[in-house]
């Protein structure tokens, strides 16, 4: 049976030391200004009763992209997996799904730019021929490691273990009983997307 | 890098331009559309219409197309027309144009003959009118259905920009009847005098569009920005004032006059392209909801 890849983020692990964002960087060679992953950082409540807080995002996977039901093109759609893909040779480039994502995860790529002007690493050299300038590309779960068993590049690199992925539809796997015991959430449930990215709360 | 406020999305000017440009022109070829059913004697609106109309949204589809990463695959927009609006709008604008270009092409140049078939050219401008008309909304379609965006998402939308669509087309004809010399009053005062009445009702439409947005929570930052933000100046100077108040009291006061008339088109016309411009660059994205902690998407990060 098809698996229905999901992502569950412990947010009373999660130290927001931005591993995830570095990692995430490293696999996809993302152009400077544009990073899949993206760690916010906030204050909640009021001092002396506050507290700080780490909220990881990055592409949602959401079960009713709101992405793809704009996407004129066909570039964006969501496998059987439950994985959202761009597929950058159909983008034309509308950039309407930047707009319209609700989580702010979708980049367009105006210019590939190195991360240091002027002086172009051997790395961003072989990275630059997976991305297509005057396209969006965004978080794609790390497909290829994904389909040859291993797990993103997020999840492993995670110093805190604060990450987990695995199958939504298999009801005995690690990411379902996490969100059955901790209560997980998901972000924006009034908008319908039904994202696969859970939250474990920090308490 | 260029900082944002929080939350913050801009279209570029290609965006706010095109906005224009398709409301100009669809209002024009649907008010022509409209002269030619009930009032065929004024030849002089019905001609302005198919000038005004397919030309300006042909100019404006070529901003869209240059504003594309892409362009090369931009065939590939006709591709969902089931789902996306985008898609639907680009069939929308391309059946307008091709119909605005046979009425231009073999009625005023370079063919003649549309003439010697009445009824089939009227049948062929009420469609083309239809059309405009879709033209005009269909982007408001798209922004209602865009639920990230609590500003965009009403469908007070897709009206205001219908009627500011008819009001400027109003003023582009006005302009085009100025220009060809051929001022027939009564046609000029008629259609002033429909072009004051749409003002107040547009006037109406963006007070109840901002008092319903400032209801919503998510909506409520976009509103202030408008109100006394920001886009405080482009709203109240260029919406209120030079767009809805000018004309309307130029409109209503002076409307015998020529060059009173002239300034209130191009007021008209200069209100419209503010429209468009606070309602785009209004957008705030809604927050990011971590079960009741609310986090504002911020800018780009390196």
């Amino acid at each position: 049976m098809m698996p229905r890849y999901g992502m569950v983020i412990d947010l009373k692990k999660c130290i927001g030391c931005e591993t995830c964002t570095v990692a995430c960087r490293a696999e996809h060679a993302t152009s400077k200004g544009i990073l899949f992953n993206r760690v916010f950082k906030f204050e909640v409540g009021k001092y002396p009763y506050s507290k700080l807080g780490f909220l990881p995002v990055a592409c949602m996977h959401c079960g009713k992209p709101e992405c793809e039901k704009q996407c004129p093109t066909g570039a964006t759609t969501r496998r059987k997996d439950g994985i959202v893909i761009v597929d950058t040779e159909k983008c034309m480039g509308c950039q309407y799904c930047v707009v319209t994502c609700p989580y702010g995860t979708r980049y367009y790529l105006d210019e590939i730019k190195n991360y240091i002007k002027g002086s172009e690493t051997p790395y961003e050299k072989k990275g630059r021929k997976k991305h297509r300038r005057g396209a969006v590309e965004k978080c794609d779960f790390c497909i290829k490691r994904v389909e040859k068993g291993q797990e993103p590049a997020c999840v492993t690199s995670c110093i805190a273990n604060a990450r987990h992925f695995g199958d939504l539809d298999d009801p005995h796997s690690e990411v379902n009983k996490l969100i059955a015991l901790r209560r997980g959430y998901t972000l924006n449930p009034e908008l319908g997307t039904e994202p696969s990215v859970y939250y474990l709360p920090d308490y | 890098m260029e900082e944002r406020p929080k939350g913050h999305f801009v279209f570029g000017w290609k965006i706010i331009a095109y906005l224009f440009l398709a409301g100009v022109g669809g209002g024009a070829s649907s008010i022509g559309a409209a002269f030619h059913l009930l009032r065929p004697e004024a030849e002089i609106v019905i001609l302005g219409g198919v000038i005004l109309g397919a030309p300006l949204v042909f100019i404006g589809s070529f901003l869209l197309l240059f504003d594309l990463g892409r362009p090369q695959v931009a065939f590939r927009a006709f591709l969902r027309p089931n789902k996306a609006w985008i898609s639907r709008g680009t069939f929308i604008l391309t059946i307008y144009i091709i119909l605005g270009a046979i009425q231009f092409g073999f009625w005023i140049w370079p063919f003649q003959g549309l003439e010697n078939y009445p009824s089939l050219h009227l049948i062929l401008n009420i469609i083309n009118g239809i059309f405009g008309i879709l033209t005009v909304i269909y982007t408001g379609l798209l922004f209602d259905t865009t639920r990230s965006i609590p500003f965009w998402s009403t469908p007070i939308l897709p009206l205001l920009f219908l009627v500011s669509g008819i009001s400027t087309g109003i003023f582009g004809l006005i302009l085009i009847l100025f220009l060809s010399g051929g001022t027939e009053s009564q046609v000029v005062s008629l259609l002033s005098q429909f072009d004051a009445f749409l003002l107040i009702f547009e006037g109406m439409i963006l007070f109840f569009y901002l008092h319903g947005m400032h209801e919503v929570t998510a909506a409520r930052a976009s509103v202030r920005r408008l109100l006394r933000g920001d886009l405080a100046t482009p709203f109240w100077v260029g919406v209120v004032i030079i767009g809805l108040f000018i004309p309307f009291v130029l409109e209503v006061f002076w409307r015998d006059g020529t060059i009173p008339i002239l300034i209130a088109s191009l007021c008209g016309l200069v209100g419209g392209i503010y429209v468009r411009y606070i309602v785009v660059s209004g957008a705030v994205k809604a927050p990011l909801n971590a079960e009741g902690v609310l986090i504002y998407l911020s800018p780009r990060p390196e």
